[in-house]
């Protein structure tokens, strides 16, 4: 999953960021708003946002998205534990809520939640045909057998399964699974493409001439 | 509350008890000087109506018949006041046709005299042969005047009395109507929430009163607000750096060798110890504060702190009316207890005792001493937290009592078995 972090604390925005990286994740780390707002073209799977930034609050950010029709997911991370705190969090628009200090195994289980969850399945599991995807797990089985993925193999189906039916352009597509901090060559992604073709069998990844790829569900 | 003394009514009836004492002592004085003057005022009718009647019937002295004793002609009439002349020898010679045959008196008197009870005599020379003249009025008749004189008087004096004292307890009420507007006034006051003002008070004796009031409930809400934008910031401040600090270890955790794992896993569970610590300090700030009562399942709530090495047996369906915030950051401490005293197991369990709903937390670690528990109840029933128990305690406590409870450890067998007893919810 492709993330934004906006956490302002070096410390935990350099451990989350590391710890999710590790997880399989793809993360973005902004330490303001600005910096997130420079984004704005972005596609993520989901957003991680501290509510007290330097330059504004989390909350109205968050706001400002969904008054834009963007249902990304969210999950608001903040040090306000209060009731009242975490009603208005959820009510701003934020899909789950998550008091500081908290495991960071917990985020990454949360983050799966919420996307399940918009995902509308409460399965981890996606199948398409004869191939299964574990998205807690991070692996796909091929009639069974389990396929090694490499990470950026798996970051890229998991970022079409979980699109499945729809067309996924290739610079988002980039974006997804490389993230901004990249040196990514040219033709990696028809090389990632054409791995995991080997892997999970040609039919599979659907190239949609001059529009993109597609996993059909 | 409403069995206290009310300060109108007290007046009130003191004000009543006064006017009617007041009134039977005025009524007592009147009498005696209603009766005392008007006996003079009868007196002095009679003396003078016995001078006019020595002027008029001397004038025509030659011509009256005084032989035969018996009265002048006149119609009938009553006579409030009769007159006889009387000879020497105390015989009656002449008389008003209601005075009696016989003399009025038996021996020649000059003055006032009263005979038998029955009349008021004023007796006086009539002519230089030692006939005399004797007006009289009935006795009874002039202690009926005086006792009318004196009813009507006393009646009056009674009924301004009466009058006065309803008067004064009118006053009496319009007079305290501000001090009760001002109490209604502060009982509705709530600086905290600014949602009111303590309104203007209508005499000059309240102003101090409000005044000082007002000046408490601004200070209270500063404070309050000083103490919650404090709890805030440190909220931010500790618990940021140590969200960090186990996102670090999280992160090292996967990335150091083995042989750092056991140290590094130690170092997580300082953190988490560290984290509860963090909880209880800024819940600290939170328990005078308002309530957000809520019904909390308590079985879920305890899985959600997250206690890996705890295992919980607890009632199905075990819920309790409380702040969810403040409940959890109790049972994290107490929970925390029992961790560090080496339990397993925590039994979790509820009952009601009194008023009182109780959430029964019994562990399996290695508990404390019988006089130890008694000494810390008796601590913790005292509010004597200082040395005699450790945070958690303290807290799980404040936190109770915030609900109107408290904090009370059972005797048991093995093990230590903490209640933490909550107040009904408030409607």
């Amino acid at each position: 999953m492709r993330l934004l972090l906006l956490e302002d604390d070096p410390i935990l925005g350099e451990g989350l960021r590391d710890f999710l990286r590790a997880d399989g994740h793809v993360v973005d780390w902004c330490a303001r708003l600005g910096e997130a707002l420079a984004l704005r073209g972005e596609i993520y799977d989901a957003y991680l946002v501290d509510w007290q930034l330097p330059d504004g609050s989390g909350l109205d950010w968050v706001r400002a998205l969904r008054q834009a029709g963007n249902d990304t997911p969210v999950l608001v991370m903040t040090a306000r534990d209060l009731l009242s705190d975490r009603i208005r969090g959820l009510d701003t628009g934020a899909d789950d809520y998550l008091v500081k200090p908290f495991d960071p195994e917990e985020l990454s289980a949360r983050i799966r939640a919420v996307r399940r969850r918009r995902s509308g399945s409460a399965s981890p599991r996606l199948g398409f045909g004869d191939i299964e995807l574990d998205l807690t797990a991070r692996c796909a089985f091929v009639g069974g057998v389990r396929a090694d993925l490499t990470a950026r193999e798996w970051a890229l189906t998991e970022a079409l399964a979980t699109r499945a039916g729809r067309i996924v352009s290739r610079s988002d597509l980039d974006g997804l699974v490389f993230g901004l901090d990249g040196e990514v060559a040219s033709n990696a992604l028809e090389v990632h493409i054409s791995s995991i073709r080997r892997k999970l069998g040609k039919s599979l990844i659907e190239t949609v001439r001059g529009l993109g790829y597609r996993i059909t569900a | 509350m409403s069995a206290l003394p009310s300060i109108r009514q007290r007046l009130s009836q003191a004000l009543v008890g006064i006017s009617m004492v007041w009134g039977v002592a005025v009524s007592g004085v009147v009498w005696f000087a209603v009766h005392h003057e008007v006996g003079e005022v009868l007196d002095s009718t009679l003396q003078e109506s016995a001078e006019i009647l020595f002027g008029l019937l001397s004038f025509n002295a030659a011509q009256l018949p005084l032989q035969g004793g018996g009265a002048l002609p006149a119609p009938l009439h009553d006579e409030h006041l009769v007159w006889q002349i009387v000879g020497t020898d105390q015989r009656v010679l002449l008389r008003s046709h209601r005075a009696p045959d016989l003399a009025l008196v038996d021996r020649p008197t000059q003055g006032f005299a009263s005979v038998s009870d029955a009349w008021r005599v004023f007796g006086m020379p009539f002519d230089a042969n030692g006939q005399r003249l004797y007006v009289a009025q009935r006795v009874q008749a002039r202690d009926k005047t005086r006792l009318e004189a004196a009813f009507l008087t006393c009646g009056s004096a009674l009924l301004v009395g009466a009058l006065c004292a309803l008067w004064l307890r009118s006053r009496v009420s319009k007079e305290l109507s501000p001090v009760a507007d001002l109490s209604n006034a502060v009982a509705r006051y709530d600086p905290v929430h600014g949602k009111s003002q303590l309104a203007e008070p209508r005499r000059s004796e309240l102003v101090a009163v409000h005044r000082a009031i007002t000046d408490l409930g601004t200070r209270l809400a500063r404070q309050l607000s000083n103490e919650r934008a404090f709890s805030a910031h440190a909220a931010h401040a500790l618990r940021t750096p140590l969200a960090g600090m186990v996102a670090q270890l999280a992160v090292a955790q996967r990335e150091l060798p083995a042989q750092a794992q056991p140290r590094l896993q130690r170092l997580r569970e300082a953190a988490d110890r560290l984290r509860r610590v963090v909880t209880a300090l800024l819940t600290l700030f939170r328990t005078g504060n308002e309530l957000s009562w809520q019904t909390v399942d308590v079985n879920a709530l305890a899985h959600n702190l997250h206690f890996e090495k705890l295992g919980f047996v607890s009632t199905p369906a075990l819920y309790i009316d409380a702040d969810p915030d403040l409940l959890a950051a109790a049972l994290l401490n107490v929970l925390d207890n029992a961790l560090q005293h080496g339990a397993r197991t925590v039994v979790i369990s509820g009952h009601l005792d009194g008023d009182l709903s109780c959430l029964t937390l019994h562990d399996d670690g290695t508990g404390m001493p019988e006089a130890k528990r008694l000494q810390i109840q008796s601590a913790l029933d005292a509010q004597c937290y200082e040395g005699e128990m450790g945070l958690g305690l303290m807290l799980a406590d404040l936190v109770a009592r915030a609900h109107g409870g408290c904090l009370r450890l059972h005797a048991c067998m093995s093990g230590c078995k903490v209640a933490l007893c909550f107040a009904k919810r408030p409607p």
